[in-house]
């Protein structure tokens, strides 16, 4: 990363809620350019949920995401459908069209948005499933994938249109420690080659400390991002709940929280 | 004064040892309840469960239990289980007091529900609207498809079941008809009522059972393995791309399934009309010729329209709304059965009352 860090997304006192629930509250943090974020925080501490309002998938209560001057919290569907072209998003699962293979499935941002021609997305879906290491696979079912090949494929296509911002949720989550440090390599490799920025949630210790560049963790409870740095900052910071998670601690119920 | 615990208390007797001790408890009378577990060699989580029973119920009278002489092994256990805290309060939602709140709150749910369903099929009849102005943009694949699937792969069943629901009508107006040497009215009797309300309906029921509850159940997968939340990130809105194509397919199958009910149904009564009224076919289908006006037929057809746009509209409402795993899809299948049906039958209602009332008889 270079010294300018200008940011691409800015997140301001986002709250969000689902009915009584108050599940975010007070989160405020850029995305710098070129960087990969991580989001981390306990299990049902709203990572999910913060990314899901990233890409403004449902409207928060309160607060405003900024992508460069635009603030999609009142953005229109149509302005937000621009917007989203710049993204690529992994979800959790890879969510695949299961009515579709793999090709279809990578070929499908290409076909609807783009004029190239057939022979033309075929080769690009071939050079993209090639990156993620699934080359030759193009005509198998979703079904017929194992849970990191779907992963991959997903990451495949969130890529297929270049994305200015690729999201991940949970990456490596279910796999195993083989795959999962291919799946980091690959991450590095993409934000290395392409400057692609990268938002990443997950819990992983080791792909923590593989690939971000800048981590923020959420808080439980609604108490907003307990602690934001670099991991190592993070790994010595004095808050009790960081440092627990970072060195896989049991903290004791009554603790300082 | 402390009771002394000598034996194992364990899932074997777990009763037995809650009821010597809250008889203990009973008979001390004491505000602290004491035990000495100096002799307790062995415990497990039924015993825990005894002793946590135990603190409660004298919790509730304001009285508290104490234990004596913990060996370590059990002294461990017993901090894993929170013995020392008070026990937590189990986390519930306020229950609604009475059955009339209950009821009420039932009530203002399928109020809720139905007007947004209804909100939503008035939105996807926009977007409706809004794909004949630029029919470029429809999935015409998928037209196809699902013109295949709710279309031509129903054509046994909708046949089969109309052909028996107008034999059994005409079986059962049969003797009431000979009663009054009224048999030729049978034309009119199941031409009328088929190509009028039978057809329609079970064409639409058959529709409802067939592919709206197909559409829940596909739509709804899609959404709990996130698959509409990658659609949208792409750009791809769930109502052109997997909306529209289902809503048009079923505008094309459901008016000729209807046509092809009737056709049935009326067939169904004509094999009734010729064993047990002895009209014979030729004369069956003259009168049916005098009885039956073009808009008998086309009244049915016209409600077929309106029928497709709600029974597509509900099932795809229900799948976007699916929330919960495979549960969640299975309640959401079942939802877009029972809604589709309710519709179904009050918009059937409203336009036997609307053709009354602007005199279209
Ligand atoms: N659609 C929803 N409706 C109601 N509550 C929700 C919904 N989605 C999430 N929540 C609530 O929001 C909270 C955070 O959920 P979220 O899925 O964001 O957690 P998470 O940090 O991603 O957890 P995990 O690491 O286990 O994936 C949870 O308490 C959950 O109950
Ligand atoms: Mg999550």
């Amino acid at each position: 990363m270079d010294g300018e860090r200008k940011a691409v997304m800015r997140v301001r006192d986002l709250e969000v809620s689902f009915g009584d629930n108050l599940v975010l509250s007070d989160i405020s943090f850029d995305v710098y350019e070129g960087e990969i974020l991580v989001i981390l925080g306990e299990s049902g501490c709203g990572k999910s949920t913060l990314m899901r309002h990233m890409l403004m998938l449902r409207r928060p209560q309160g607060g405003t995401v900024h992508y460069g001057d635009l603030n999609l919290v009142e953005a229109s569907e149509n302005e937000l459908d621009r917007v989203r072209r710049d993204f690529g998003v992994l979800f959790q699962s890879g969510a695949l069209f299961k009515s579709l293979t793999l090709g279809d499935n990578v070929a499908m941002p290409a076909r609807e948005f783009t004029k190239l021609s057939e022979e033309t997305i075929e080769e690009l879906v071939s050079l993209k499933l090639e990156m993620v290491g699934l080359g030759g696979k193009q005509n198998l079912m979703p079904s017929e994938l194992s849970g990191g090949m779907q992963k991959r494929g997903g990451l495949a296509r969130a890529m297929v249109l270049d994305p200015k911002v690729l999201f991940f949720d949970e990456p490596s989550a279910g796999l195993d420690p083989v795959t999962s440090a291919a799946l980091d390599h690959l991450i590095i490799t993409l934000n290395e080659s392409l400057g692609i920025t990268m938002v990443v949630v997950t819990h992983e210790l080791p792909s923590i400390h593989a690939i971000a560049h800048r981590a923020i963790m959420l808080g439980k409870d609604r108490a907003g991002i307990l602690a934001e740095g670099t991991p190592d900052e993070l790994r010595n910071s004095g808050h009790p709940r960081v440092n627990a998670f970072f060195h896989r601690e049991r903290l004791e119920e009554n603790g300082a929280a | 004064m402390a009771h002394t615990v000598t034996h194992p208390i364990t899932i074997e007797n777990a009763e037995k040892s809650y009821a010597e001790f809250s008889a203990y408890a009973r008979d001390t009378g004491s505000e602290t309840v004491v035990f000495d577990l100096a002799g307790l060699e062995e415990i497990d989580s039924a015993g825990l469960a005894v002793f946590h029973r135990l603190q409660s119920t004298l919790e509730h009278d304001n009285r508290r239990l104490e234990f004596e002489n913990i060996p370590e092994r059990v002294r461990q256990l017993f901090e894993l289980s929170h013995f020392d805290e008070p026990s937590d309060e189990i986390e519930t939602p306020p229950p609604p007091k009475n059955e009339l709140e209950r009821i009420g709150l039932i009530a203002l749910d399928t109020w809720q529900d139905m007007r947004s369903m209804l909100g939503y099929i008035g939105r996807v009849t926009l977007a409706l609207i809004w794909s004949f102005k630029y029919p470029k943009k429809v999935r015409w694949g998928d037209v196809v498809r699902y013109v295949q699937e709710t279309g031509a792969n129903a054509l046994p069943i909708v046949g089969l079941m109309s052909a028996l629901v107008g034999l059994v009508i005409a079986f059962s107006s049969a003797i009431q008809l000979k009663q009054f040497g009224a048999n030729i009215f049978i034309a009119d009797l199941i031409g009328i009522g088929v190509s009028r309300e039978i057809g329609p309906l079970m064409a639409a029921i058959l529709l409802i059972a067939r592919s709206g509850s197909a559409f829940a159940a596909e739509i709804g997968t899609q959404k709990i393995s996130e698959e509409i939340d990658a659609l949208t990130v792409m750009g791809l809105k769930p109502v052109p791309y997997l909306v529209i194509p289902r809503i048009i397919a079923t505008l094309i199958t459901l008016p000729l399934l209807t046509i092809f009910a009737d056709f049935f149904g009326v067939a169904g009564g004509m094999v009734i009309a010729q064993f047990s009224l002895d009209v014979s076919p030729t004369i069956f289908v003259t009168r049916l010729g005098e009885a039956v006006s073009l808009w008998d037929i086309s009244s049915g057809v016209m409600k077929s329209f309106f029928f497709a746009i709600l029974i597509a509209g509900v099932g795809c409402y229900r799948g976007m709304e699916t929330s919960g795993g495979a549960m969640g899809v299975g309640r959401s299948t079942t939802q877009s059965v029972v809604s589709g049906i309710f519709l179904l039958v009050i918009a059937d209602s409203i336009f036997v009352v609307l053709f009354q009332y602007l005199g279209l008889n």
